[in-house]
């Protein structure tokens, strides 16, 4: 689930660690309860600053989708099915989001974006 | 730590010490050995002169042994650039005396094969009473000797303050130097500058190139390539 | 005492030239920072200065509240240190060394050094000499943290170690830094590397320290943007120019620093076309930092 973070891309490392674990439970490969590496494991699987992954998991526990149990560690928080839905939903926006941005730099506009869109899923399907 | 440092200091020397011991201990006899047939040993000045004989060999083996334990723990750090030595938490000064008592420790071996081997020398010659205690002089003679000869090398070798090996001058160019320099080569085959801190020395005295560095009585001094 | 290691107006000469001169560096306690330089700048004197095996020629140092070179001794006992060569004594073992090591520290742990050498897969009889530069890189690194230091000194700690090794060695560093909360000051030439594990960096050139930041806003606050229509001479921007290079076609190429997304805005007023804004990773961040400083440097003297 964690591997290849990407230290070179814009997006800083904790907010990319965040975001998978938010994908994660947005598809299910999470539930409640389930235990997250301790801080002290990922940052030296990953080989990154432990404040990285210390920062992530708060960002996570702002958002309500961890709690960080002193001396137990971080677990996913409970979530009911349509905290499942939203959480589904922001990371399907925020994908957009990033979309659409990385379109205006190419200036790409929304409609030639919209077609590509309709065409690459066309393309999914059969 | 000093019994570390007795440790390494051991292990360092072992070899040449096995050999001075073994030198030490034969000295006396073989030189026996060679006077018996020549010298009646009756008069006193026959012994006197074979007595002479031993004791200034034994106590050149002695001094040898001393200068090569210093030569050799110093050479050991020199090649590692000194760098271990300065990392680890204790004062120069605590540094050096461990060091120089370790190597005072190790040096009663050679005396010790000197004293066994005189003991035996003189077991095989009728040595009048006063004299049997020759053999413990002789070995306490040859100790001396070496821990002297120690010190002064020591010294020598040692009076640099406490400092790394400096990188070269001309920053742009750093090849891996040699594997016995420890620091950078600066230019062909000689090691880094290693800096001195003599102030009584004027430049010109020491071999090398002597540069003048601070007003503050530091000389620099490139030291022999190995 | 909220910095690791201060360093005020350290100078020191190595011959007529000075290596060293007016360097400030601030090292906040709990961070790991980052040291990038090109070769010759001064990075591994600077570490020697300050851990007191060098006599500074101006300047003071002071290494976890111990004033250096002369309280050295006291500071070093809490320092664990990996030189950019193997500095041990080459006819010791692998255990013989631990040994002669473990009677200078206080705070040596025995059961922790034991189980860095089993995980490192080191051979308790093994000949310092006679280690591959791997294993040598993980005995320094072993023995650094076996100490239970405070600070951490390492010197391009995975400088010339396979992928493998570094990756053993860095995860050992950053378990260590993670339960025991220590400062690094880690040099390096592997630019990516720092990026992942540091989150201050310093930049030095030509011994001088021409940056020092946290990471984040050295690496985001450095952008390069394609620029149409440009004028020839710049009206006051809200960010710092590094360069102006031609680009494709009519294009222009501008290293900015001090980015921020908003500043988009100020283009849509001038009679200048943004194309495209490019992040730089720390590499590039770091060259064009360096040229800037350089040329600025240039243009001055």
């Amino acid at each position: 689930m964690f591997d290849h973070i990407d230290p070179r891309s814009p997006t800083p490392i904790y907010a990319q660690i965040a975001a998978r674990v938010r994908i994660a439970v947005a598809s299910g490969d999470l539930t409640t309860g389930d235990a997250l590496p301790s801080v002290r494991a990922l940052a030296s699987t990953l080989r990154v600053n432990p404040a990285t992954v210390v920062q992530a998991y708060r960002e996570l526990e702002r958002d309500g989708v961890v709690d960080m149990r002193q001396g137990s560690g971080t677990f996913i928080a409970t979530l009911s099915p349509e905290a499942h839905g939203r959480t589904r939903e922001q990371e399907a926006r925020r994908l957009v989001r990033a979309l659409l941005e990385q379109a205006a730099r190419l200036a790409i506009r929304p409609a030639d974006l919209r077609n590509a869109i309709d065409a690459e899923l066309g393309a999914l399907r059969s | 730590m000093f019994g570390q440092t007795l440790y390494v200091q051991w292990k360092w020397n072992r070899d040449f010490l096995a050999f001075y011991t073994a030198v030490g201990f034969a000295a006396p006899l073989v030189i026996l050995w060679i006077a018996l047939p020549h010298l009646g040993l009756t008069s006193a000045l026959e012994l006197v002169s074979v007595g002479n004989a031993v004791g200034m060999t034994t106590a050149v083996i002695a001094s040898v042994a001393g200068l090569t334990v210093a030569w050799q723990g110093y050479g050991i750090d020199d090649r590692v650039g000194h760098i271990y030595a300065l990392s680890l938490p204790i004062t120069r000064r605590r540094a050096l005396a461990m060091r120089a008592g370790a190597a005072a420790l190790v040096l009663a071996l050679p005396a010790l094969g000197v004293w066994v081997g005189a003991t035996l020398a003189a077991g095989q010659v009728a040595l009048p009473a006063t004299l049997h205690s020759y053999a413990g002089s002789l070995a306490s003679r040859a100790l001396l000797a070496a821990w002297l000869a120690h010190a002064c090398m020591f010294a020598l070798r040692y009076s640099a303050g406490r400092q790394a090996k400096n990188g070269p001058r001309n920053a742009s160019r750093r090849p891996r130097g040699p594997r016995h320099c420890g620091g950078v080569a600066a230019t062909g085959s000689r090691c880094a500058v290693q800096r001195l801190c003599l102030p009584h020395l004027e430049p010109g005295t020491l071999r090398g190139t002597v540069r003048p560095v601070d007003a503050d009585r530091c000389l620099t001094r490139a030291s022999l390539s190995h | 005492m909220t910095h690791a290691i201060t360093i005020e107006n350290l100078a020191y000469r190595a011959g007529r030239h000075f290596a060293i001169r007016d360097l400030h560096m601030r090292v906040p306690n709990g961070s790991v920072y980052g040291f990038l330089g090109p070769n010759g700048s001064g990075k591994t004197t600077t570490i020697r200065l300050l851990l007191g095996m060098l006599p500074p020629a101006d300047g003071t140092i002071s290494v976890l509240g111990h004033d250096v070179p002369h309280g050295a001794h006291h500071a070093l006992a809490r320092i664990g240190y990996v030189p950019e060569r193997l500095h041990l004594y080459p006819m010791l073992t692998v255990e013989e060394t631990m040994r002669y090591h473990a009677s200078f520290y206080g705070r040596w742990d025995a059961s922790e050094a034991e189980r860095l050498r089993r995980a490192f897969d080191l051979r308790a009889e093994q000949r310092v000499g006679r280690l591959s530069k791997g294993e040598a890189g993980k005995l320094m690194m072993l023995l650094a943290l076996a100490v239970r230091p405070e600070l951490l000194v390492l010197d391009e700690p995975t400088d010339g170690l396979d992928p493998v090794v570094r990756r053993d060695v860095l995860a050992a560093l950053l378990e260590y830094v993670s339960t025991h909360g220590a400062t690094v000051l880690m040099s390096s030439h592997l630019v990516h590397e720092q990026e992942r594990v540091c989150d201050w960096i310093g930049v030095m050139d030509a011994g001088r320290l021409v940056a020092e930041m946290p990471m984040h806003a050295f690496r985001s606050g450095i952008k390069r943007l394609r620029i149409a229509g440009a004028p020839a001479h710049a009206s006051p921007t809200p960010f710092g120019i590094l360069a102006r290079r031609a680009g494709a076609g009519r294009e222009e190429e501008w290293v900015v620093r001090d980015w921020r997304d908003d500043m988009t805005s100020w283009f849509a007023n001038e009679n200048t076309a943004l194309r495209e804004v490019v992040d730089l990773d720390l590499e590039e961040s770091f060259v064009e930092t360096l040229r800037a400083a350089r040329d600025a440097g240039g243009r001055a003297a």
